[in-house]
């Protein structure tokens, strides 16, 4: 477990975390602690199937986890899943807007510049069949992830946000309408369209 | 209500997201955890690795001035005021120690061990001079 030495002034200024009551303060800088540890491997899961690589997608991540904590760790504990949600996709909406700003400017460099920002290729190693039964299925998993990754992000933004915050991440309508700062109507829209675009696009037998 | 096929294919996203999620690798993991601590860094929480703090920071000071206190007190124990150190005799008052060490030179301590060793020392001369003419031819 961590413990913590020093808090940032706002912490302890902040409402219900009063400057005498240290014990409080540092069991809620604890608790964010094991908010955060428990929820970034699930976040970057999210940021590398809209992002499609693993440095973006951690400095994502990582930029999602320090304004959580900047501005809104002194919320209570029960916000924080749809506030982080909504600055991680945020961060990520930032992260492909920058790309595609730099598309536009490599696309007046010379044309062995300009697939520079493209994602890795796939190591052709890691991709050799594995024989076994076992294997075989593993196989059959990954390649129905990937199918499903894809469908996603082929997906509106709006759509693929509710598909992700409802299902993958198991929050309830109002949590996902708070974290995607709209109504909760919204989220059952968007939700609803996300599924019947995902099993059109993927087939009942997926 | 939604029927039990749209549940099922619902279900099947769901796990096959949470077995990629539990299959990560170690590196990704490990570089999580530090853009974890460098987050909670930045935002002005400092975070350590092992044991949480139990001890407050005042003890430390009370610490130090009780061991303090704890040498004067031993010093105090070995040294008694007024007394000499031991293995110099009891009885002999310091300012006696000072005016004997202060009277004898190390010149002094050369003319008194000739004088009482003069039969050894014409003997060593003796023993040493064949040696030394050996060593001239």
């Amino acid at each position: 477990m961590a413990a913590f030495d020093t808090l940032a002034p706002t912490w302890v200024a902040s409402e219900g975390l009063a400057t005498g009551d240290e014990g409080a303060v540092l069991d809620h800088a604890r608790q964010l602690d094991r908010f955060l540890a428990d929820v970034e491997r699930r976040a970057f899961r999210i940021a590398q199937i809209a992002l499609r690589d693993v440095d973006d997608a951690l400095d994502a991540v990582q930029e999602a986890m320090t304004k959580l904590a900047a501005r809104y760790a002194a919320r209570p504990a029960a916000e924080w899943r749809p506030l982080f949600h909504r600055i991680l996709e945020n961060t990520i909406h930032d992260v492909q807007r920058r790309r595609a700003i730099r598309r536009r400017v490599m696309a007046w460099a010379p044309p062995w510049r300009q697939h520079a920002d493209d994602p890795p290729e796939e190591d052709p190693a890691e991709l050799a069949a594995d024989p076994s039964p076992h294997g075989v299925e593993r196989a059959m998993r990954t390649q129905a992830l990937e199918r499903l990754e894809a469908s996603l992000r082929a997906l509106p933004a709006r759509q693929r946000q509710a598909f992700l915050l409802r299902n993958f991440e198991g929050l309830d309508v109002a949590e996902t309408a708070a974290a995607m700062a709209c109504s909760e109507g919204s989220v059952k829209t968007h939700y609803s369209r996300a599924v019947h675009a995902l099993r059109a696009r993927l087939g009942e037998v997926w | 209500m939604k029927n039990p096929v749209s549940i099922d294919w619902e279900a099947r996203c769901r796990e096959l997201y949470e077995e990629s999620v539990a299959s990560l690798d170690v590196r990704t993991r490990a570089r999580l955890t530090e853009a974890r601590h460098a987050a909670l860094e930045a935002a002005g929480v400092r975070a350590h690795a092992g044991a949480r703090r139990t001890v407050p920071r005042w003890s430390w000071a009370v610490a130090g001035v009780a061991a303090a206190l704890l040498i004067a007190v031993v010093l105090r124990i070995a040294t008694p005021l007024g007394g000499s150190s031991a293995g110099t005799g009891g009885d002999v008052p310091r300012s006696e120690d000072a005016a004997l060490v202060a009277s004898t030179s190390p010149a002094d301590d050369s003319v008194e061990m000739m004088r009482e060793d003069a039969d050894f020392y014409a003997w060593a001369a003796g023993v040493s001079a064949p040696a030394d003419d050996r060593q001239a031819e």
